[in-house]
């Protein structure tokens, strides 16, 4: 095949023609120029079938040329959905053309166009529902016919990421009226960001013939694109598509492999319109397209889109690409106008060079395999109705130009309203946010003057709104009487026996829509349900007003009352890895993590931080997690706990505060001492515990659990925010790393370490606490027994948690000292009854429920929770958490959240369990009904695979009742 | 992405505040009825038009009060917890 | 050489920094990477830990006046920053909250002395917070740095939005952190002061948003020269 090229400097603005390249489509070779796109390329190259149809599988191509239609589909190596009319070709790109059966040229499922009659609208509600389980089977064919590309698993991971940008005004679009308005809003002082979806500026100037012609258009274009880059304060990004504009003028906006998010003051919308397509019999041959796109073929591409034309029209816009076509030296054998008098300098500019035109005409049929061989016109003899009477012309294309939609999809987006105009039979922006604007063609303006009138003063009043805060009056818009001659009312001609397609994408016609009418679904958002129009990749542009017009004529109501279906974002695909970006995901780690890491300890997640498990090899997990637990038992361990919340709690209320955010009693808690804490929210519900250790009069500092210490340092700020209290708040997390050094040698092995605190059991008792200096590091000493051994918690400033990690395993190693993990903590808490709040309590557990009633000052008149609790205690509890134990080592050893069941029903659940190296048997904490919650009472759970397993109710904690151990 | 007006530090994107509520005044806990009681806790007034909430920016765990239309989603303004309670008991 | 090792206070990023070639200078108790990697040139964007470096907190309501009494220059304006005479720097977060950046020579004995005479039973309404270890701390040098933030922070930091001194508390690569501009004679300059167990974490970031500005790790020098003959912010 030859390459129609056109020579010239007007044509081809975007190739360079000493790049040539070469690329695969299908398998076969192709050439093309740097610069030039997938579908360029190939219409050059005569391959005017790009794609096989969504439904009937009919052979499509070049619609647009701006990426705004399903036709262009294709598949770029490991990339679906590929735009071949915007991707560009590089050396050696593979593209492979979806949605068929075979060959391109002889697709197997084209002969369902033959079975159309089978595949009536809401084919898939009506069809595959019935009999239970159809769908199931044939799913997995429906699927593989409907496909537009595949997923390819294997596809190479690449750098996506995000960035923000800021503006005073964004202004989107650079056309003729997006420049016109940045320009202005940058004079007017603004620092004005301009977005373009295209490689150049420019918009429809880069390739329209322009009401002075096409030289005087390319002279507008150069002056106004070097006078944007010359005004200082303007910034100009092109190759960039906005996707979505959202709240307080946040768009997204793509460009590469970045989202950007730019946040404007004001944003002015100067998006163009979107070309409709003529409705009429076999109106979707290869070869049929929109004016504009012929257009775009010529001038940016270099391409010379056929050799003879047939152009259907209702506007100007269709003549002057009729002349285009003529100066590039194609054929026009017939312009046919919808309109009963064409007039107008395009349309005597036409006559004069023997161009036929048929005046009230349109196109009613068309012929052609692989491509258009010959179209019918027909006169128009009604509103949608054409005589029977054809006139064949032959020809390889036909444009059309019947009309065009504001492209209003961002507005809609920001919360706009789309308005069908009858005076213009096109749509307007109503209700606009304050902040967006909206110009140029989008907003009704076809006419140069007009135009730039209308996008100056938008520019100038959204720059002053942007300076100056808050909201300007809105610019009126001024009427272009030119407007009303651009759309045609109601370009729909059906044909009988013919498909006449509204909605390319998914292959519906006309009487698709009718029938979805007739369904009863009238309302335009059901008929797009029901019918799938706009469901397609091109988001309705070409059929979505089409469809509003088919249902209007159908119903009787006006277009205006039918109103239109919602636009969502984004406008353009975006791809996941947009979404992705970079994924932050913050973890958090301890001073003494990398002590785990050598140490060979697998990090377990908890919240954002990371714990050890335990320490060695998972293969021998289980025997490590036992002997962690014995060394703690026999000898002594230590645990990283820097992960715990810590809040100081300073100044004159700080007893008073701790007192009314707490359950228990604090204000008589005397300094050097620790007290348990128990925090529960207004409805009595258990949400932390800890410890508050005394440091001072006037200082606590209290111990949160890792997950839930920002929700209570929140709770304590709020509550402090009314009640005035004057205290100091603090979350100091971060700022303290710690270990539980915890066994029967800890005082041994603290007391080898150089420190000014006295660690004997006299000076130092059980739930005192300490601060003073170890081996030089300063530190806070708790001595708490969350695992019942004697043990000290010791937190220190972080910076230094490594190194006081280090001191103490150096002193404890030659006494057995062993770290231990989180795994091994657990069981340790578990054989003394320790719940962990969130594992053992849910969102309604109350203090009574779990047994904590010993932590409620019941003498307070106040606490966080207290009415709620007092009420909850008289009504008695529905159930009650207690410690039980499983006989025998051979049963199934129940896990967390297996269920209590009694007579067939759910009774309670698990929450703890675990098998008790040191006590021999398995135990657990459950939830019980407080009649079988009495010591000794037998109760069955129901383990993994619907085991039975015994269990019976004994008294927590398990291990050292008596509490001798963490008090020695 | 709306932005919300932090009275400390300015205009940010909501995605750094978190809802704290609608701003109820609790019953006296010790002469409150059950009932009244348990109204305070569980019962809301989910008001179509001006609420007056609580919010949070978590970066700097700072509480402020927003009014804000839960109709038109706009935020009408944002102050200080003083200026609020200030505000309300008629000053 | 000095290590950190030899030291009880250590940077959490130290492993990393080894691994970049880090050379070691001494502060009074710990060591900070003073030159990062082979070259000895400053990058377009240079991303320094100065972690190790003196910094401490107060908060509570009398927290200004307070620090007045105590010869710090410091007004009660939210989010502005104040230049110290001994080269560092205070940052008024909140009318009731400050930290004070320590001078990059490390001299930290004004610090100390604050922090060790502090007593609660003054009654000042004033309560230390220890910055040093609950914020990293990160200076990034270069022109490039309001774009490369603009990757993984929602604040207009560009020169002429976000001023010599500005401070903005905010959520930076989903992590709430301090970034506060203070220029040296040379070369726009970030501090950021972000949670010292995210710091890892933090610093990846960074130094994946610098790439495609040339930016990497520096050591403290590079802040230092930036400053030039200046001791420091």
């Amino acid at each position: 095949m030859t390459a129609a090229r056109l020579s010239g400097p007007d044509y081809g603005l975007f190739i360079d023609r000493t790049k040539p390249l070469t690329f695969t489509f299908n398998g076969r070779l192709f050439n093309a120029f740097a610069g030039d796109v997938v579908a360029s390329a190939l219409h050059a190259e005569g391959q005017a079938m790009l794609s096989r149809s969504f439904k009937y599988h009919r052979p499509r191509g070049v619609l647009t040329m701006a990426g705004h239609d399903a036709n262009c589909i294709v598949q770029v190596a490991d990339e679906p959905n590929v735009r071949a009319d915007r991707y560009p070709v590089t050396q050696g790109l593979a593209v492979q053309p979806v949605n068929y059966l075979g060959t391109l040229d002889h697709d197997l499922y084209a002969v369902l166009g033959y079975l159309s009659r089978f595949l009536p609208v809401g084919f898939y509600y009506k069809t595959f529902f019935r009999p239970a389980g159809s769908w199931k089977f044939f799913e997995k064919p429906i699927r593989q016919l409907a496909g537009l590309g595949h997923l390819e698993p294997k596809a190479q991971h690449r750098y996506y990421d995000k960035a923000y940008l800021f503006a005073d005004v964004l202004v989107i679009g650079g056309g003729p009226a997006g420049l016109e308005a940045a320009i202005a809003a940058a004079e007017g002082g603004a620092d004005t960001l301009l977005v373009d979806e295209w490689p150049e500026l420019g918009g429809s100037m880069l390739f329209a013939r322009g009401e002075r012609g096409r030289t005087e258009t390319n002279a507008r274009r150069a002056a106004l694109v070097a006078k944007a880059r010359s005004t200082p304060g303007l910034k100009i990004m092109t190759g960039t598509t906005v996707s979505g504009l959202f709240s307080d003028n946040w768009a997204a906006a793509i460009s590469g492999n970045r989202l950007y998010k730019i946040r404007s003051k004001h944003t002015i919308l100067a998006t163009g319109a979107f070309d409709q397509p003529l409705v009429a019999p076999d109106n979707d041959r290869p070869g049929i397209m929109f004016a504009d796109a012929a257009q775009r073929l010529m001038r940016l591409y270099g391409v010379k889109p056929g050799s003879r034309a047939v152009v259907v029209t209702s506007n100007r816009f269709g003549y002057e690409a009729a002349l285009d076509l003529l100066d590039a030296g194609v054929e026009v054998a017939a312009i046919a106008d919808l309109n009963p008098t064409p007039t107008g300098a395009a349309v005597e500019a036409a006559r004069t060079r023997g161009v036929r035109i048929f005046s009230g005409t349109t196109l009613a049929g068309s012929r052609g395999k692989k491509r258009l061989e010959s179209a019918g016109l027909a006169r128009i003899v009604d509103k949608g109705k054409t005589a029977s009477a054809f006139d064949w012309i032959s020809c390889d294309m036909m444009l059309m130009s019947v009309g065009y939609q504001p492209a209003l999809n961002l507005a809609c987006h920001a919360g706009a309203k789309a308005v069908y105009d009858e005076t213009i039979a096109m749509h307007r922006a109503a209700d606009l946010p304050a902040g967006v604007s909206v110009t140029g063609s989008a907003n009704g303006l076809w006419t140069e003057a007009a135009v730039v009138d209308d996008a100056r003063r938008t520019g100038a009043l959204a720059a002053a709104a942007a300076l100056n805060g808050g909201a300007v009056d809105r610019p009126q818009s001024m009427a272009d009487p030119e407007a009303a001659k651009i759309s045609h009312p109601y370009p729909i001609f059906p044909g009988s026996g013919k498909k006449d397609f509204v909605d390319l994408d998914e292959d519906l016609q006309t009487k698709d829509i009718v029938n979805t009418v007739k369904d009863g679904y009238d309302d335009i958002q059901l008929v797009k349900r029901y019918s799938t129009a706009g469901f397609g990749p091109s988001q309705g542009r070409q059929a979505n007003l089409a469809t509003i017009r088919i249902v209007a004529h159908e119903t009787g109501h006006s277009l205006a009352a039918i109103g239109t279906t919602t636009y969502r974002p984004p406008l353009v695909p975006e791809k996941f890895a947009h979404m992705a970006g970079r994924a932050f995901e913050p973890t958090r780690l301890s001073a003494m993590h990398h002590r785990h890491i050598e140490l060979e300890a697998p990090m377990m997640v908890a919240g954002l931080w990371l714990r050890p498990a335990y320490y060695g090899k998972p293969t021998g997990s289980r025997q490590a997690i036992e002997a962690e637990v014995r060394a703690v038992r026999e000898n002594a361990g230590m645990i990283d706990v820097s992960t715990l919340g810590g809040l100081d709690i300073r100044g004159p209320d700080a007893a008073r505060f701790i007192d009314r955010m707490y359950t228990w009693a604090y204000e008589k808690q005397p300094v050097g001492r620790a007290r348990y804490t128990l925090m529960t929210d207004q409805t009595g519900v258990i949400i932390d515990d800890g410890i508050a250790a005394r440091l001072h009069d006037r200082h606590y500092y209290v111990t949160a659990t890792t997950s839930a210490v920002d929700q209570v340092y929140r709770a304590m700020t709020w509550f402090n925010a009314q009640w005035k209290m004057d205290v100091d708040v603090a979350n100091v997390t971060a700022a303290y790393a710690g270990v539980n050094l915890a066994g029967p040698k800890s005082r041994e092995i603290i007391m080898k370490l150089a420190s000014d605190i006295d660690f004997s059991k006299e000076a130092f008792p059980y739930m005192a606490v300490k601060t003073g200096r170890i081996a030089g590091i300063p530190v806070r000493i708790l001595r708490v027994g969350f695992v019942g051994e004697l043990g000290y918690e010791i937190h220190c400033p972080s910076s230094m948690g490594e190194a006081l990690w280090d001191v103490i395993m150096e002193a404890g190693k030659p006494l057995g000292l062993k770290p231990f993990g989180v795994e091994a903590q657990r069981i340790l808490r578990l054989e003394k009854g320790h719940i962990i709040i969130g594992q053992d309590t849910d969102g309604l557990t109350h203090p009574g429920e779990a047994g904590m009633e010993w932590a409620l000052g019941k003498k307070k008149d106040f606490y966080v929770g207290k009415r709620a609790i007092d009420m909850q205690m008289a009504k008695g509890v529905a159930r009650k958490l207690v410690g039980f134990e499983i006989a025998g080592k051979d049963t199934a050893v129940p896990k967390e959240c297996h269920l209590v069941i009694r007579n067939g029903d759910i009774a309670g659940r698990v929450t703890s369990v675990a098998r008790s190296p040191t006590l021999g048997k398995t135990v657990g904490l459950a939830y019980l009904p407080p009649d079988l919650a009495e010591t000794g009472k037998q109760f069955q759970i129901r383990a993994d695979g619907g085991a039975m397993v015994d269990a019976t109710v004994v008294p927590a904690p398990f291990y050292d009742p008596d509490n001798k151990r963490q008090e020695l | 992405m709306k932005l919300l007006n932090c009275p400390l530090n300015g205009p940010r994107n909501i995605s750094e505040f978190v809802w704290g509520g609608e701003v109820k005044t609790a019953p006296d806990p010790a002469t409150a009825t059950d009932a009244e009681w348990t109204g305070y806790l569980f019962l809301e007034n989910n008001v179509a038009g001006e609420v007056s909430e609580w919010w949070l920016h978590a970066p700097t765990n700072y509480w402020f009060i927003a009014r804000r239309n839960t109709v038109t989603d706009e935020i009408l303004e944002t102050m200080t917890v003083d200026t609020f309670f200030s505000r309300q008991t008629g000053a | 050489m000095s290590t950190p090792l030899s030291h009880l206070v250590r940077t959490p990023l130290r492993r990393l920094l080894e691994a970049e070639g880090a050379h070691w200078a001494e502060l009074r108790d710990a060591a900070v990477a003073d030159r990062v990697g082979q070259s000895g040139d400053a990058p377009a964007l240079g991303i320094a830990d100065l972690s190790p470096l003196p910094r401490l907190g107060f908060k509570g309501r009398g927290t200004i006046d307070a620090m007045k009494k105590r010869g710090v220059v410091v007004e009660a304006e939210p989010n502005r920053a104040f230049r110290q005479p001994d080269g560092g720097l205070v940052l008024c977060l909140a009318p009731g909250e400050v930290i004070l950046l320590g001078p990059l020579d490390g001299d930290g004995s004004r610090l100390d002395a604050m922090l060790g005479d502090w007593k609660l039973e003054d009654e000042e309404r004033t309560y230390p917070l220890l910055r040093r270890d609950s914020h990293a701390w990160f200076a990034v040098v270069g022109y490039k740095a309001p774009e490369m933030f603009s990757k993984i922070c929602a604040v207009d930091l560009r020169r002429d939005k976000f001023p010599d001194l500005a401070i903005a508390q905010t959520s930076v690569a989903k992590m709430s952190a301090i970034i506060v501009r203070a220029d040296s004679v040379r070369l726009p300059v970030y501090h950021v002061l972000a949670d010292s167990a995210a710091a890892l974490y933090f610093c990846s970031c960074l130094t994946d948003a610098a790439q495609e500005f040339g930016g990497r790790l520096v050591g403290l020098h590079v802040v230092k020269s930036a400053y030039a003959d200046a001791n420091g912010p």
